[in-house]
């Protein structure tokens, strides 16, 4: 209970920061008359609008219109799509998050055991690899990743579509894609982590009960060596949202990214600052779910 | 004679260095525990006891390997086991406690858990029930008072006192003939490190569990121990019963570590203490074992053979 209060504490003033961040760049940069209207409009036309969208009115007023408006769930309409710009988002946001959480699953299947191999085994020839493989997967940005791929298995070898999320095999290339940087990462992590518990005496107690390694491994090191990974995926999560508006546009995604793409592209504000509006509140719900995770893992943070 | 519980002989342990040249940490090292009986090993830091313990066990790290000689347990050689056999000596045949109780127990992990980890490896004929009630009076016999409730905690919420209780607990689970204690009361405050002594030779008395004790406090081995080797280099250079360890010390090392013992009127001599004089230890290094009684054993030059 201490812990949800602590929450809700932490993420209004967060909100309210987030909005007005998000609220003033739009007042600074947008020009949402000569959006709407045709190019040959007349300065009173531009007047009339202006007075029309309270436009005129003083920094904290509209402010406070637009906190009013947000509270009511009414982020405002999309200029392109002339259709509530949250209601956009919200259409597109299950095809960006299932490929936001496939990439994270197959970047813990590739890196758990990576990273506690190459860490059991050190300085082998195999760590050697995995430690190489993993700084040149964390160096290859991941559009470039994307384009090789589409190269090698949908083009050379039709094995994948190219674009387009109907089917589950639609899912491969773009969360592979999306999920090989984080993979690297984790494995380099990982494997740090487990060598620094490899070396703590509760192992060596372990052992001396005579328990087989792999368990000793299993639920002696690699448990213990999780918290450091707990919070990079946490950090993570949020950043494969980032990283998922160029991957979307690599595979021609129907996803939040790609819409966030346009919606710059045609200074559609109402749309732009709905995406992030909604990328921030998962954000902050990743960090409350890593917290959660830290509690169960660990019991000295419970108690303290 | 009986047979010994545990018999090393000609140990060499030995690790590898940068320049891949070995570096050999336990040199020659042959002794005996008997069956009930508490075995103190001294030195001082880097003499090599904790890697013959850690050798005994079969838990040496970092490329750290047994080179030469036989650990003999109960007649069967340790070393020559598979490693399925080896690991059912470990935690039932022979079990260790070592130096820092706030690092040896899994923080992640309940006292319970941890302690019925090393019951479920060596009998899993039992059930959860009886486990639970094993754990809870395994934490009776090594008196802590509460032990339902230390049974439910974490290691974090006990102290350094209480956490060694539990390895000591987790030690003696299964009941194992030999005990190896890797200098348990070190890190512990001058009461408890009593304490805890005092609970090790109950159990030694009450399960006649042989006890390997390495330490290097000289009035913990007066306190504990029946015989007494003494480690300087990886080598051993006297071995002797605890009193004739400190009626009659032969090697210089062994009568410079017991001049180190602090006494109320403190006459000791600093200057006895100064590191330069080690070469001449040093001369004593390779000198074979002379006898001087049928317990006995120390290191000597001809020379000072002569002149004693």
């Amino acid at each position: 209970m201490a812990f949800l209060k602590r929450s809700v504490l932490q993420i209004v003033p967060t909100l309210f920061i987030l909005t007005l961040i998000v609220f003033g760049l739009v007042y600074v940069a947008g020009d949402p008359v000569s959006m709407m209207l045709p190019e040959n409009a007349t300065a009173e036309d531009r007047a009339l609008l202006e007075e029309a969208l309270g436009l005129n009115d003083p920094f904290f007023v509209q402010y406070l219109n637009y906190i009013k408006d947000l509270i009511t769930g009414d982020f405002g309409n999309s200029l392109q799509y002339r259709e509530p710009a949250l209601q956009l988002v919200m259409e597109r946001l299950p095809a960006t998050l299932t490929l936001s959480l496939m990439a994270m699953g197959i970047a813990i299947i590739i890196s758990i055991p990576l990273g506690i191999y190459a860490a059991l085994k050190r300085n082998s020839f195999l760590d050697f690899i995995i430690s190489g493989v993993s700084i040149l997967g964390k160096a290859m940005p991941n559009y470039w990743i994307g384009i090789m791929l589409i190269l090698f298995f949908a083009v050379m070898l039709p094995i994948f579509p190219v674009s387009g999320a109907e089917t589950p095999i639609h899912f491969v290339l773009p969360s592979v894609t999306l999920g090989v940087a984080l993979a690297a990462e984790m494995t380099r992590l990982i494997r740090g982590s487990v060598l620094e518990v490899l070396e703590q005496e509760f192992v060596q107690t372990a052992r001396s009960k005579g328990q087989k390694e792999f368990i000793v491994v299993l639920r002696h090191v690699f448990l213990n060596s999780l918290i450091p990974v707990v919070t990079i995926v946490g950090i993570q999560f949020p950043q494969l949202i980032g990283g998922a508006i160029v991957v979307e546009t690599v595979f021609s995604w129907p996803g939040v990214g790609r819409l966030l793409l346009f919606s710059i592209g045609a200074s559609d504000m109402a749309v732009v600052q709905a995406i992030v509006f909604v990328i921030a509140l998962i954000t902050i719900v990743a960090n409350l779910i890593t917290d959660a995770v830290y509690r169960i893992l660990d019991p000295q943070i419970k108690y303290k | 004679m009986t047979e010994p519980l545990l018999a090393v002989d000609h140990l060499q342990v030995q690790f590898p260095s940068r320049d891949k040249r070995e570096i050999t940490v336990v040199d020659d090292v042959s002794f005996h525990v008997n069956k009930g009986e508490i075995l103190a090993i001294v030195g001082e830091s880097g003499s090599g006891k904790s890697m013959t313990s850690l050798a005994i066990m079969g838990l040496l790290k970092g490329g750290g390997q047994v080179t030469d000689g036989t650990i003999e347990y109960q007649g069967r050689n340790l070393l020559t086991l598979s490693k399925k056999e080896r690991r059912k000596v470990n935690g039932r045949e022979m079990a260790m406690i070592f130096q820092e109780p706030m690092s040896s127990l899994n923080p992640m992990l309940r006292i319970k858990t941890q302690i019925a980890e090393t019951l479920r490896i060596h009998h899993p004929e039992l059930s959860k029930k009886a486990i639970q009630e094993k754990v809870v009076d395994l934490l009776r016999q090594v008196e802590i008072a509460d032990a339902e409730s230390v049974a439910n905690r974490f290691p974090h919420q006990l102290s350094g006192g209480m956490r060694q209780r539990v390895m000591i607990a987790i030690a003696i689970a299964n009941e194992p003939q030999l005990l190896i204690a890797d200098e348990p009361t070190t890190a512990l405050d001058v009461t408890i490190q009593k304490q805890i002594l005092s609970l090790l030779k109950d159990l030694n008395r009450k399960n006649g569990m042989g006890i390997v004790f390495i330490t290097h406090d000289l009035s913990v081995v007066a306190d504990i121990a029946d015989r007494v080797l003494v480690m300087r280099k990886g080598k051993i250079v006297e071995e002797a019963t605890v009193f004739e360890l400190f009626d009659n010390p032969q090697h210089p090392y062994t009568i410079r570590l017991l001049k180190a013992m602090p006494t109320l009127d403190m006459k000791t001599d600093t200057k006895d203490l100064l590191p330069e004089e080690t070469h001449e230890l040093d001369e004593f290094e390779d000198a074979p074992f002379e006898q001087l009684s049928e317990t006995h054993f120390v290191r000597r030059k001809e020379a000072a053979r002569d002149e004693s």
